[in-house]
């Protein structure tokens, strides 16, 4: 029984600690919480005093701190300096290049001469097969034996071999396998004896196909040329055009005249994108295409006397001896930019910039709303009048806090006071200046009316103007109207009058 | 309105601070007033709204701190230490 009652003692004892930390625990927020009714502020100013209540207010008067730091860099609620507004450049090009014909225009004229030559081989092609229907056939049935006899390949004499010579490198072809020449073999056995029975259209395919096989080969043995893949087409097959080497180099050196013709051009499209001037970028575009360059540097000529002399005054971009080109000439521009003559008159909306580049028209914008310095100052008044509040009420709560810890705690009440006090000034002249503003600019209402009447206005009605000032001057304005009364008796005395205007039409 | 947590000595620095306070604020705002009359004087009827809303504020501000002065608002709740 006695340890009985020593384990009772023991819980007891163990239940009343458990409790008392419990209500430590609890204190650690909410310290002599409430409890009663009248003992609400003696319990929130405990809280405030606890250590979350101490940290609160710290982080508050941190965050204020914070937001008064991006106030005062402008970055809060408004741009940051230096950042730009969007520009709304055309998303059209402003250079126009005018029509041009094939003879006037190098690189029109290239590609005419490639089409022109195309086309002829074409022809010329399609002429031979149509002399020789059967060519391909005999091809096939001659390509166990004599695999570069048939004409409608190739010519031999065009690449000055010997029908030896071709035959040797279809052998070496054969040889190495690149060909298939088994798989030709025995497909044209098969081709072969298709053909002699009936003479079919599936048969005749499959020949075509062997056909081009071998004019493939040959082509290889000839020149070593890659030939061109062409899936024929049942209709054309008999009349595929079949190049040879030498079309096959006059093909590769008009490509490579036109890759050339192409770079140049885009080198000049990129110096004209990059020239300031209108009439500049105009001239560079006009060069691309014709394949000539801005002229009008003038050459200066080495002084008299010199070695290496004979340079003088030129056209052009052509040097002479000794001398050096000084500029582009007078309208040209610079790649850099820089206007390497003067500039007499840009463009109607460009101007000329101090280096005598035309620039466009600055597309910042011009604000005209003549309220809007205000309004924003207005703005930004409240803003500082909520940070200084902020602030206020932080240092005033601290300032509670430490009144009865440490002797400066009434200077903190003071100035949190202090800011709360003129926070509440600054909203204060903030109303006072948006009033101002919306008194002085008050029109907002008549434009949202005559907005609102632009529907009627479509429709054909019309009203008096001068009816229409006078409404106003007899009805008021909106932004003065106080209360719902006054506001209907607005709008039934705006909507009374305008009918009015309207019949005195 | 009483105070359970302050003595009269701590309600009377209270009172004092805030009433102080509550006067600087007053010089402050009365400052940014001029500010903004200097700033805005060209803006026909701003000045007038800023000096008749800006300085009955600042007047009530002031007021106001008279009244933390003199004890109207805060009182103490506990006796003075004997």
């Amino acid at each position: 029984m006695g340890d009985l009652d020593s384990n009772q003692d023991l819980r007891v004892k163990n239940s009343g600690l458990e409790e008392k930390k419990e209500r430590k625990r609890g204190g650690a927020l909410l310290s002599g919480a409430p409890a009663a009714p009248g003992k609400a502020l003696g319990g929130f100013s405990s809280f405030l005093t606890s250590k979350a209540g101490v940290l609160l207010m710290v982080l508050g008067v941190g965050g204020a701190g914070v937001l008064a730091h991006f106030i005062q860099d402008g970055t809060l609620g408004g741009k940051a300096a230096g950042v730009e507004g969007p520009k709304f450049f055309p998303m059209e090009p402003s250079v126009r290049v005018r029509k041009r014909d094939p003879v006037g225009s190098r690189s029109l004229n290239y590609a005419w001469q490639g089409a022109a030559a195309d086309q002829d081989k074409g022809n010329a092609a399609a002429s031979g097969s149509a002399q020789s229907p059967t060519a391909a056939q005999d091809a096939v049935q001659g390509s166990e034996a004599e695999p570069a006899t048939d004409a409608a390949v190739a010519d031999p004499k065009d690449v000055g071999l010997s029908s030896a010579d071709i035959i040797q490198n279809a052998e070496q072809l054969k040889a190495q396998g690149l060909a298939g020449n088994q798989r030709l073999g025995g497909q044209s056995a098969g081709g072969s004896g298709g053909s002699s029975s009936a003479a079919s259209e599936s048969a005749q395919d499959r020949a075509a196909q062997k056909a081009l096989d071998a004019n493939a080969l040959l082509a290889v043995a000839l020149g070593g040329a890659k030939p061109a893949s062409r899936r024929p087409t049942a209709a054309g097959r008999s009349r595929l055009p079949v190049m040879s080497a030498q079309s096959l180099r006059r093909k590769a050196l008009n490509a490579k005249r036109a890759y050339d013709q192409l770079k140049f051009a885009k080198d000049l499209s990129l110096q004209g994108a990059g020239a300031g001037a209108h009439e500049t970028q105009a001239q560079y575009a006009a060069n691309a295409f014709d394949q000539s360059q801005t002229g009008g540097g003038v050459l200066q000529g080495p002084e008299a006397g010199k070695p290496g002399g004979g340079g003088g005054a030129g056209t052009g971009g052509g040097g002479g001896g000794g001398g050096a080109i000084s500029s582009l000439g007078t309208g040209a521009s610079a790649i850099d930019g820089q206007a390497s003559g003067t500039i007499t008159q840009c463009p109607e909306p460009w101007t000329p910039d101090e280096t005598g580049v035309c620039v466009p028209p600055g597309l910042d914008g011009t604000n005209v709303t003549p309220y809007q310095e205000e309004l924003e100052n207005a703005q930004k008044l409240l803003k500082l009048a909520l940070i200084l509040a902020i602030i206020g009420i932080a240092l005033i709560l601290l300032g509670i806090k430490l009144i009865a810890v440490m002797p400066w705690g009434p200077i903190l009440l003071g100035i949190g006071a202090a800011m709360l006090g003129a926070a509440i000034a600054m909203a204060l002249m903030a109303k006072s200046m948006t009033d101002s503003i919306s008194e002085k600019y008050g029109q907002m209402g008549q434009k949202q009316i005559i907005d609102s009447d632009a529907a009627g206005a479509m429709a054909g009605i019309k009203f008096n103007q001068a009816c229409m000032d006078s409404l106003y001057k007899q009805c008021g304005y909106r932004e003065r109207m106080k209360g719902s009364q006054e506001l209907a008796n607005y709008v039934r005395c705006i909507r009374t009058r305008k009918e009015l205007c309207r019949r005195w039409r | 309105m009483r105070f359970r947590a302050l003595d009269p000595a701590q309600c009377r620095r209270v009172n004092v601070a805030l009433a102080c306070g509550l006067w600087g604020g007053a010089v402050l705002a009365s400052a940014l007033l001029a500010g903004f009359v200097n700033d805005f004087g060209h803006v026909p009827g701003l000045t007038y709204r800023l000096i008749s809303r800006g300085g009955s504020c600042i007047l009530a501000m002031a007021a106001v701190g008279a009244m933390f002065f003199a004890g109207f608002f805060i009182k103490p709740g506990k006796e003075d230490k004997p």
